[in-house]
């Protein structure tokens, strides 16, 4: 007997749904062509050795061996595939990218997750200046103002706030890691033990309020007012501030800060951004800069800014207008071929009948409400049901 | 708007309770629950959803839920990834390694130990550097040894009372345990005022009932 269940962590897409994604991924495809991005489209299987620098964050690849004995895998991230890329072609930069494809991750069984997602993104490659994250930022606003009511908020971070702040603190590089593992993750139980020895350090009263340090600009500054940090972990703050005050005079944007969060990937240098709609417990989007990606391909490092989209969240969340069904049935015989042809070219709301015959086919129009349209002796248009839905 | 709070039903919602009352919360509607599951306190703040322990870390990963309150023997177990913000010093107990007498954890063979926690015991052995085969039990772990079922246990104890009635010796101590509060990822960004603001009431009734404690004790 065949086995007809799914593999875990699999699902099939059809009918709406199936539609919905289409809808979205075509539309997001079409405005990203005329604004000159140039389609990518990489494998779905490549050497392990192109993830090594991805955090899969408990997760695991499927892999499988090629014919030489060596590890493949089923891509993880859309991103690494790209920087490969990059390096093995001499495609001129900078460029503009965008893909859409789907990357697989096994999450822990029996939890309702799936292990094949649909992603979409941009990567602006060779672009040092921060108009490349506002590109990406601009985005998320479109896509948020078209199919989220404005809904999402963005988030912004930096992926070096961390790290030039917790140098100023200790030179224990165990400790440094610990600290900044347990603050990720929030578990303040153990975060406040790690901490503790600084308490007597004009560092503490910072130490102590960096797992809350989110929230509006506003209430960022007004938190650290007072608080010396040390030059480049100011510089950091700096440049997360700035950004965020220019996202705020995109019109109906909400933004946040976060200098408490872990980098959506180790690979990134510089501003990092998240978007996410209130209510939806999964983050929409994800990205930031990542300057040093392709040097650890052993190529000439580039500066780079990416993002991701998690399609199919935004397919279960996105609202879509239901454009008025226009169609109409168009009965023929077998032998009036060369007319539905002609037909069926001259008017895409021609759906043909398939039914047996016209009274079949008549039943099922008056059903759906759909007009019906039969090929006559001459090969002319006849009606024979009208559409009544308008 | 109200938060949704998964609270693990029998032990740890009884001890929970005082110190959610102790916040002000008016927890009337659920000590006088009967059966039911979901249970809003009148002023509509909160929504209590009871639930075995294992079960609050699902709904918290699948965000139905913004809080849970569970044993962080759940937590530990369970490798959860959502944030833990406060240790409500309840439900407090230990893990340890236990026998008969006759064990020794260091003989060269390779061990069968039974457990409800797995990837804690493997972890556990791990750092002793050995290699043990692991039993999964559901319940009664200490009948293991007794059986023939395993070479030892590890399992949770709050007071050694059951292990000592069934002439199980404690070898080693592990990880404490006690109630936790988690809070969901995106929770805490959408709710981060009225978490915030739990998270800080309950810590206060967690010092002042080890206050109380301690001034009891003296």
């Amino acid at each position: 007997m065949h086995k007809i269940n799914l593999p875990l962590g699999t699902r099939a897409e059809f009918g709406e749904r199936a539609g919905r994604k289409q809808l979205l991924v075509n539309e997001l495809q079409k405005s990203l062509q005329k604004r000159n991005f140039m389609k990518v489209d990489t494998p779905l299987l490549e050497y392990q050795e192109v993830f090594a620098n991805f955090d899969l964050k408990q997760m695991r690849t499927y892999q499988l061996l090629d014919k030489n004995n060596k590890t493949v895998v089923l891509r993880p991230d859309l991103t690494l595939p790209i920087a490969r890329l990059l390096t093995t072609t001499n495609i001129k930069l900078p460029q503009k990218f965008y893909y859409v494809g789907d990357l697989f991750k096994i999450a822990k069984e029996l939890s309702g997750r799936n292990n094949q997602m649909t992603q979409a993104g941009i990567e602006l490659v060779g672009y040092s200046s921060l108009k490349a994250e506002l590109e990406c930022l601009l985005l998320i606003n479109r896509i948020s103002q078209k199919w989220l009511r404005n809904r999402v908020k963005i988030e912004i971070s930096h992926a070096c706030f961390a790290d030039s702040l917790l140098a100023s603190v200790t030179s224990n590089n165990e400790l440094k890691n610990k600290i900044k593992h347990e603050l990720y993750r929030k578990k303040i139980p153990e975060y406040q033990k790690a901490i503790k020895q600084f308490e007597n350090t004009e560092n503490y009263p910072f130490l102590q309020m960096w797992p809350r340090l989110f929230g509006e600009v506003g209430d960022i500054t007004k938190m650290l007012e007072g608080i010396e940090l040390p030059a480049l972990a100011r510089s950091s703050l700096q440049e997360t501030i700035k950004v965020a005050k220019w996202v705020l005079k995109i019109p109906n944007q909400k933004v946040i800060i976060d200098l408490s969060t872990a980098p959506p990937q180790r690979y990134y240098t510089g501003i990092t951004f998240k978007g996410f709609v209130d209510n939806i417990p999964e983050y929409l989007f994800s990205g930031g800069r990542y300057d040093q990606l392709l040097e650890s391909f052993q190529a000439q490092p580039e500066p780079a800014v990416g993002m991701g989209i998690d399609i199919d969240l935004l397919t279960e969340i996105a609202e879509i207008k239901n454009e008025k069904e226009e169609k109409e049935y168009l009965f023929f015989e077998p032998s009036q071929i060369e007319y539905a042809a002609k037909l069926l070219l001259q008017n895409v709301n021609y759906e043909l009948s398939l039914e047996d015959n016209l009274e079949t086919a008549k039943e099922k129009a008056r059903l759906e409400k759909v007009g019906l349209l039969k090929i006559n002796k001459q090969g002319e248009i006849e009606n024979v049901v009208e559409n009544s839905s308008y | 708007m109200s938060l949704k709070i998964a609270l693990t039903k029998g032990r740890v919602e009884k001890k929970v309770i005082p110190l959610l009352e102790q916040t002000g919360i008016d927890c009337t509607p659920l000590k006088n629950k009967k059966r039911k599951l979901i249970i809003r306190t009148d002023d509509d703040k909160f929504e209590f959803i009871l639930a075995k322990g294992p079960d609050v870390t699902t709904y918290l990963n699948a965000g139905v839920v913004d809080i849970g309150i569970v044993g962080s023997d759940i937590l530990d177990e369970q490798q959860n990834d959502q944030y833990e913000l406060l240790d409500l010093e309840v439900g407090k107990c230990q893990f340890v390694l236990a026998s008969t007498a006759d064990f020794d954890v260091n003989s060269p063979e390779r061990k069968i130990i039974g457990t409800k926690y797995p990837i804690i015991t493997k972890k556990y052995f791990e750092s002793l550097g050995q290699d043990v085969e692991i039993v999964k039990i559901e319940g009664s772990v200490e009948l293991a040894p007794l059986i023939g079922l395993a070479d030892a246990i590890v399992d949770i104890t709050e007071t050694g009372t059951t292990l000592k009635e069934n002439n199980l010796y404690v070898f080693d101590y592990l990880d404490k345990v006690s109630t936790r509060l988690v809070v969901n990822r995106m929770s805490l960004k959408q709710h981060s005022a009225e978490v915030f603001n739990l998270v800080d009431n309950l810590k206060d009734a967690v010092s002042e009932k080890n206050k109380v404690q301690g001034e009891k004790i003296k």
